[in-house]
């Protein structure tokens, strides 16, 4: 019988794993009171050295403005309200949110900025900003950055805290239960590749998007869906995996650019696109706006045109600014409306691109993956379906709906983090710490280890490249029954056949880049595997989710939350009514976008 | 063009390598990266060229890959700077920052930062977590 030998062992009341925007304010709640310990680990090698929030640089907080007003001493327009705020969310995402968790949200945005100012965080209070479904400018960003800003601030909160430890380069692997309750987790020590395992009676999960399921992304290339996959693996319930948001701003030709792209993802509206055939192809999804639609109708449109064979050469579609005058393109990239000179001031160099594109070449743009709105299902107050498991922020599903405002995301880490810390730290105190089955601990052994162990095999990074296009081609903003399908019979191949064989041929065990690659690869399986099971019965398009093979979106029959769970190793997968406070859905159905 | 006024398609980088669980002293490796005839090539994208189709025994951190969170510092020709907005010229010399302790390659924790210290510490009693 193992009793923990050979591990490095921690104890702690409450474990948090990721520790940006939600993890971070988690922490920060959970330590206020002093008689419980925290530790948080993240596998990047700091607080702001990985994850979403910190490439959030240039983005916003939608706050409503009458708290923006009230507490921040901002001066934004009163008209707006919590109830303003929660109608918008609603409505934009397609009435299938979870609304007490839009409630929250809503309200307790702005109380939470004004905590975050009194850490230190730097608000601009003299730009407001309203994006596509905002009815009011409740858009506010930080002075300097927006994410950074707000990790460096809450890290000196928590170095102070001395009942508070941050760990880097720890990449959590496994939940440890006993009797179907939290006892601890497992997580793999980067620097030495040693095990370590924290005993604990409560776990917060905070590890953001599984936007590394798909070949581009927004964020950086860490994002595999750790934390969905470790909850899928130890029985939790999931809201609405089907929802993803996705962007066509991957610069997929000329190369190099790639996420350092934003002056020209801003300015999308502006160019024509055209697909292989140089067909203006957005005439089709709108002939009036044409290119100039929402965000979810662009990625769908995109993603038919390469789904359909008739992409650019590079996998994307054509964007021109043919049409403009090489000074207006000049001017554009300058001297623009959000006031910055993207060219010269984003520390990268676009000049080259734009002499291209003055000559007339195209570029080729393909979605990427920026948001996940489906995740871990919670209630209003961070709790899962597993008793002491707790989550925030973009792990987790619901509030969004089928579709996310700009702005609601790092205002989502806020609210929700705060509230699981809360709540986590109330059940860690009158919860006793249960046994760990050391067993547990030796199988999340046996399939970290195993690719290290093997002679030959299969190389990760061939994998997960095989992976990312294959779930791009089949659970993309574009799906149908047939493709849904395969995707699901592909998981359970690869989790039966391509997965055990894994191997890595470096077999140094200090921070390992070619096993953590496998270890995430295993994650984006499980993620991809949940995708296409919630996608499959959800037989409408609404939001970030199309069928191609039921275009309408349909409000008599799918005003509905689709839960899955990984049952007997399988995973089942049903229908709940959404839960409704005070905005009913309406009725009928229309063509998509509804 | 005559001969040797063609421009070079390869790149070659120097990189430091050191794996103190294996190695007894660094030393340096040198690969050939092809060279993007358009577009922009970063450090960031050669190291990443390096450790997926030539040697996945690299070590090195990037992950924002836009000058946000600095993971990425690193010795660039002798002078420090990130990897990930510094386009690459025909030669390059890649070593792991400077004042950090190495970890592997040009993976480095600041020595204050140093949690495999921390650990020892908290081993010998000096922590309330074990």
């Amino acid at each position: 019988m193992n009793n923990g030998d050979g591990y490095g062992i921690y104890s702690t009341d409450v474990l948090i794993i990721g520790v940006e925007a939600a993890g971070a304010y988690a922490a920060i709640k959970a330590s206020e009171d002093e008689g419980i310990d925290v530790i948080a680990i993240t596998k990047g090698s700091d607080v702001a050295r990985a994850g979403a929030t910190v490439t959030a640089a240039h983005s916003h907080f939608a706050i409503e403005c009458q708290g923006l007003h009230d507490l921040l001493d901002a001066p934004a327009d009163t008209r707006d309200s919590p109830e303003a705020f929660f109608e918008d969310m609603v409505r934009e995402g397609k009435y299938v949110n979870d609304q007490t968790l839009v409630e929250s949200l809503a309200r307790e945005g702005a109380p939470r900025a004004k905590e975050m100012e009194s850490w230190g965080f730097e608000w601009d209070k003299t730009a407001f900003k309203a994006a596509p479904g905002h009815t009011y400018q409740r858009e506010i960003h930080g002075l300097d950055t927006t994410g950074p800003q707000m990790c460096r601030v809450m890290k000196r909160v928590l170095d102070s805290r001395p009942n508070c430890q941050i760990m880097g380069n720890m990449l959590a692997l496994d939940l440890l239960t006993s009797g179907g309750e939290i006892a601890g987790a497992v997580a793999l020590d980067l620097l030495t590749g040693e095990l370590v395992v924290f005993l604990t009676q409560c776990v917060i999960m905070a590890t953001g998007g599984a936007q590394c399921l798909y070949p581009y992304v927004s964020t950086g290339k860490e994002m595999t869906g750790d934390g969905h996959a470790m909850a899928y693996r130890a029985g939790a319930e999931f809201h609405d995996m089907q929802y993803i948001q996705f962007i066509p701003g991957e610069l997929v030709w000329p190369p190099g650019w790639m996420v350092g792209v934003q002056p020209f993802v801003m300015f999308m509206g502006l160019y024509w696109w055209y697909n292989g055939l140089g067909d203006r192809f957005m005439r089709r999804w709108d002939p009036m706006k044409i290119e100039d639609v929402t965000r979810d109708l662009r990625s769908i449109g995109v993603a038919t045109e390469v789904l359909e064979g008739r992409g650019s050469e590079h996998g994307g579609i054509y964007a021109s600014f043919a049409h403009l005058p090489s000074d207006v393109i000049d001017y554009v990239g300058r001297s623009n409306a959000t006031g910055k000179n993207w060219i010269s001031s984003s520390g990268i160099d676009y000049n080259p691109l734009v002499e291209m594109m003055k000559e007339g070449t195209a570029i080729e743009l393909a979605n990427y993956c920026h948001f996940w709105m489906g995740g871990i299902k919670i209630n209003v107050d961070g709790e899962t379906s597993i008793p002491g498991l707790y989550a925030g922020g973009e792990c987790c599903g619901g509030v969004h709906g089928a579709n996310r405002l700009s702005g609601g995301a790092l205002t989502q880490c806020m609210v929700q983090g705060a509230r699981a810390g809360i709540a986590a730290s109330a059940y860690a105190k009158k919860t006793p710490k249960p046994e760990v089955d050391w067993e547990q601990v030796e199988a999340c052994r046996a399939w970290v280890y195993r690719p290290l162990e093997r002679e030959g095999g299969i190389n990760p990074m061939e994998l997960r490249d095989k992976v990312t296009g294959f779930a791009d081609s089949h659970t993309g903003p574009v799906r149908d029954h047939e493709m849904l399908e395969e995707a699901i019979a592909e998981a359970d191949r690869l989790k039966k056949i391509e997965l055990p064989n894994l191997y890595c041929k470096s077999k140094s065990r200090a921070y390992n880049l070619e096993w953590v690659q496998a270890i995430q690869t295993m994650n984006t399986v499980q993620v991809m595997e949940l995708v296409a099971h919630s996608a499959l019965p959800v037989t409408n398009s609404r939001g970030a989710h199309y069928r191609r093979d039921y275009p309408d979106t349909d409000n008599d029959n799918f005003i509905k939350s689709v839960v899955a769970k990984q049952v007997d190793g399988r995973c089942e997968v049903w229908f709940e009514p959404v839960k409704i406070t005070s905005m009913t859905p309406p009725k009928g159905k229309r063509p998509y976008p509804g | 063009m005559s001969e040797g006024e063609e421009e070079r398609d390869v790149i070659i980088a120097k990189v430091l390598r050191f794996d103190p669980t294996i190695d007894e002293e660094p030393h340096f490796e040198t690969y050939e990266v092809p060279k993007y005839k358009v577009g922009r090539q970063t450090l960031a994208k050669v190291l990443e060229y390096i450790f997926e189709s030539i040697d996945p025994s690299l070590a090195y951190y990037v992950t924002c890959n836009r000058a946000l969170c600095n993971g990425c510092v690193a010795m660039i020709n002798g002078k420090a700077g990130l990897l990930c907005m510094t386009e690459t010229t025909d030669e390059v010399t890649i070593e792991p920052a400077a004042n950090h302790r190495v970890i592997k390659d040009l993976m480095v924790v600041p020595e204050e930062e140093d949690r495999v210290q921390q650990q020892v510490l908290k081993r010998s009693g000096k922590s309330k977590y074990l």
